[in-house]
C-alpha cells in the first residue's frame, strides 16, 4: 500500500508526491480536525479557510470541536499570515471582528463544542457591544461541552446616573467545566435568582453545575434589582478559582467543598472563602498594601492546623501575616521586592523572623537592593525544616548568570539541604554568591 | 518468599507482548512498549493478549515504524517517572533538557516519509490510540501547508477540485469571515 518512491520523501515541497492519491481527504473528520486544529493559528478561520479545497472539505471545518477567535490588534491585519491569496478580495468591507465571531458561531454546525475561546484586542472595543458578548454566551450555553474562554477589551457605558448600562449577563452553562473570563472592566451582572430561593445562595452551582475551574479577571460585578450585597458562588464540583482585579461593592462569598488551589490577586472586596480541601494557596498584592491580605475584610474559614500543600505569597507585612494562618506548609513560595530604604528592609527582617515551617522553600527575588546572601541566611534561619531550596534572582540583581525563561531574565538554581547541615548551605550559599 | 517476589519483578519487567501485523508477521515488544497505545494497553488490562494481539488495521511495514517510535518513547516516560519531583518547574535540569532535545532528534528523523506512510501512521496512531504519535504526525502535515494557497495545497495532497465556480463563489461567501 504504502510507497518509498524517492520523488515522494519531501513533503514540504510543493512538488506532486507520491502514489497520487488524495490520502489527505479520505481521512475520517475527527482526524481532518486533529490537523485543522494544528494549523499555523490553530484558529477558526484558518480551519474554515479550508472548506474551499473541495466538496469533501467544505463542511468539515464546520464541526470542529474547539473554536478558537484570537483576534490581535491593528485590525488590519489581525489574522496573522495569511497568505494573500486566501484573503478575500474585496478587503475594503471587512467586518469588525465581533461581527466574524458572530457570522462564524452561525455557520457552525456541531451540536457540542469542547471549548470556545474568544480574544479580542484593545482596538476592537469601539465595535463590541453587549450584544455581541451576551449572543456568544447563549452560544455557550446550548453548545459548549468543556472550556469557556473569554477576553474582550473594555466596552461598558456608565450613563449619566452613574449605573452601569451594558451588563453581561452569565446564562445557565450545564455543559461547561471551565470558565475563563478576561472581561477588560466590564460588569459581569447577576440577575437575583427565582422567588423563593434565599439570596443568591447556589448562583454558580444553579448555573454551572459541572464547573470545575473559574478563573474571572478585570470584572466588575453588579447585582441587578436591588439584591443584597452579598455575591455568593457556593460550588459542589469547583476545584480550581482564580481571582484577579475584581470589582465588587459587597462581599463576594465563595462555598466551594471541592476546592483545591486559589490564587488571588487584587481583590479589595471583601471576600470570605470556605474551602476546606484547600491545597494549594497563592495570593498577591503587586507590592500593594491597598491589595494585601488584610485580615477584617479577607475571611479565610479553614481549620486550625490546616495543611496546605503549597503556599505562594508577597513577603510583604500584609503576604506574611496571611502566611501565619498557616503553621505548616509542604511548599512556601515567597517573592522577596526590597528596595534600598533601609527602613523596609528593618521591616522585611522583622516579617520574616517567624516563616511556615516549609519542606521546600521557594525565594523569587524581584528586587534585592540589600545585601543578598545575609538576605538569604535570614529566611534559611527561620526555616529549619527545609529540605530543599530554589532561589530565583530577576535581571535587575546585577552580576548575575541570565537565562531566558518566559520572556524574562531570571536565573535559578536549587540547593539540597540534607540534615539540616548549617555549613553545607551556608557553603552553597557563598558559592552561589560568588559565583553567579 | 524474597526470592519469589524479585522472581515476579523479573517476570513483570521483561513481560513480552506478541503484536501481529494485517499480513501476520509478529512483533515481540515489551509491555512498558506496547502499552504506549491505550488502545493495547486496554487488551492487557482484560488479559485478552494470550497468543498475541492481532492488529488487523496495521500492515508489518506501518507497525515496524510505529514500534519504533514506542520503544524510544517508552524509555521517555520510564525517565520522566524516575525524575519524579513536585516542583512544577524543576525541568530545569540539564540531564532532563539534554534527553528532551534527543527525543525531538528522533522525532524530526522519524517524520521524514514519503506522504503515504505519513497517512498510513496517522491511521495507525488513531486505531492503537498513541496521542504523542498522532499529535507528531498530525502536526507534520499541518505544518506543511502553511502559508500554501488552496490550489498550492490541493497539488500538493492530489485533492481534486469538485466544486463548480458557482459552488466555490458560494463557499467563499459563506466563509467570508474566515478570509476577512
Amino acid at each position: 500500500m504504502a510507497t518509498d518512491r524517492g520523488d515522494d520523501g519531501e513533503i514540504d515541497g510543493c512538488s506532486i508526491g507520491g502514489d497520487g492519491r488524495d490520502h489527505i481527504s479520505s481521512l475520517p473528520d475527527h482526524l481532518l480536525h486533529s490537523i485543522l486544529l494544528r494549523l499555523p493559528g490553530g484558529t477558526a478561520a484558518d480551519a474554515a479557510r479550508t472548506s474551499v479545497l473541495s466538496r469533501r472539505w467544505r463542511r468539515v471545518w464546520a464541526h470542529l470541536p474547539d473554536l478558537l477567535f484570537y483576534y490581535r490588534g491593528d485590525e488590519s491585519d489581525d489574522d496573522g499570515d495569511a497568505p494573500p491569496t486566501l484573503a478575500a478580495s474585496q478587503c475594503g468591507a471587512r467586518r469588525p471582528a465581533a461581527s466574524r465571531v458572530g457570522a462564524a458561531l452561525a455557520a457552525h454546525t456541531a451540536p457540542s463544542v469542547r471549548c470556545l475561546d474568544i480574544s479580542l484586542p484593545c482596538d476592537s472595543s469601539r465595535h463590541l457591544t453587549e450584544g455581541h458578548v451576551s449572543s456568544w454566551l447563549r452560544f455557550a450555553s446550548r453548545h459548549v461541552a468543556g472550556e469557556l474562554r473569554l477576553a474582550v477589551p473594555p466596552f461598558c457605558n456608565v450613563n449619566n446616573e452613574g449605573e452601569v448600562e451594558d451588563v453581561i449577563l452569565l446564562p445557565i452553562c450545564e455543559r461547561v467545566t471551565s470558565i475563563g473570563f478576561n472581561l477588560g472592566g466590564n460588569t459581569l451582572g447577576f440577575r437575583p435568582p427565582a422567588a423563593g430561593t434565599r439570596e443568591l445562595e447556589d448562583m454558580l452551582s444553579c448555573r454551572c453545575p459541572s464547573l470545575k475551574k473559574l478563573e474571572l479577571e478585570w470584572v466588575s460585578i453588579a447585582l441587578q434589582d436591588g439584591a443584597t450585597a452579598v455575591l455568593s458562588l457556593c460550588s459542589g464540583s469547583l476545584e480550581w478559582l482564580q481571582i484577579v482585579a475584581i470589582q465588587f461593592d459587597g462581599r463576594l462569598q465563595v462555598a466551594a467543598p471541592k476546592l483545591r488551589t486559589f490564587h488571588g490577586r487584587i481583590i479589595p472586596c471583601e471576600f470570605y472563602m470556605a474551602a476546606p480541601m484547600l491545597a494549594e494557596f497563592c495570593w498577591h498584592d503587586n507590592n500593594c498594601d491597598y491589595n494585601g491580605y488584610h485580615p477584617t475584610r479577607h475571611l479565610l474559614a479553614v481549620a486550625a492546623g490546616h495543611r496546605l500543600r503549597r503556599l505562594e505569597i508577597d513577603a510583604s507585612s500584609s503576604g506574611l501575616e496571611l502566611m501565619r494562618r498557616f503553621k505548616t506548609v509542604h511548599e512556601l513560595d515567597l517573592t522577596v521586592h526590597v528596595t534600598q530604604d533601609i527602613q523596609e528592609y528593618a521591616r522585611f527582617l522583622e516579617d520574616t523572623n517567624i516563616l511556615a515551617s516549609c519542606e521546600v522553600l521557594v525565594v523569587r527575588f524581584t528586587k534585592m537592593e540589600h545585601t543578598f546572601t545575609s538576605a538569604m541566611l535570614h529566611l534559611l534561619k527561620q526555616c529549619a525544616r527545609v529540605r530543599k531550596l530554589v532561589v530565583q534572582l530577576s535581571s535587575n540583581m546585577e552580576g548575575r548568570r541570565q537565562c531566558m525563561i518566559h520572556g524574562f531574565f531570571v536565573i535559578k538554581f536549587e540547593v539540597y539541604i540534607n540534615n539540616n547541615k548549617y555549613e553545607k548551605y551556608n557553603m552553597n550559599l557563598d558559592d552561589i554568591s560568588t559565583e553567579y | 518468599m524474597a526470592s519469589a517476589g524479585s522472581g515476579d519483578e523479573k517476570a513483570a519487567a521483561a513481560a513480552m507482548i506478541t503484536l501481529i501485523s494485517s499480513d501476520n508477521e509478529k512483533f515481540e515488544v515489551t509491555e512498558a512498549t506496547a502499552t504506549l497505545s491505550q488502545t493495547i494497553r486496554h487488551m492487557i488490562e482484560d488479559g485478552c493478549t494470550d497468543g498475541g494481539v492481532p492488529l488487523p488495521n496495521v500492515t508489518s511495514k506501518i507497525l515496524a515504524r510505529v514500534i519504533e517510535y514506542c520503544k524510544k518513547h517508552a524509555t521517555a516516560a520510564a525517565g520522566e517517572e524516575g525524575s519524579s519531583s513536585s516542583f512544577s518547574d524543576a525541568a530545569f535540569l540539564e540531564v532532563d533538557r539534554a534527553f528532551l532535545e534527543e527525543l525531538e532528534e528522533f522525532d524530526d528523523a522519524f517524520l521524514e516519509v514519503d506522504r503515504a506512510t505519513l497517512f498510513d501512521l496517522i491511521l495507525a496512531a488513531n486505531y492503537l490510540d498513541i496521542k504523542g504519535l498522532l499529535n507528531l504526525t498530525c502536526q507534520k502535515v499541518a505544518d506543511s501547508v502553511k502559508g500554501k494557497t488552496p490550489e498550492q495545497i490541493r497539488e500538493m495532497y492530489n485533492i481534486v477540485n469538485d466544486l463548480t465556480p458557482e459552488e466555490e463563489a458560494e463557499i467563499r461567501r459563506e466563509t467570508q469571515w474566515a478570509f476577512e
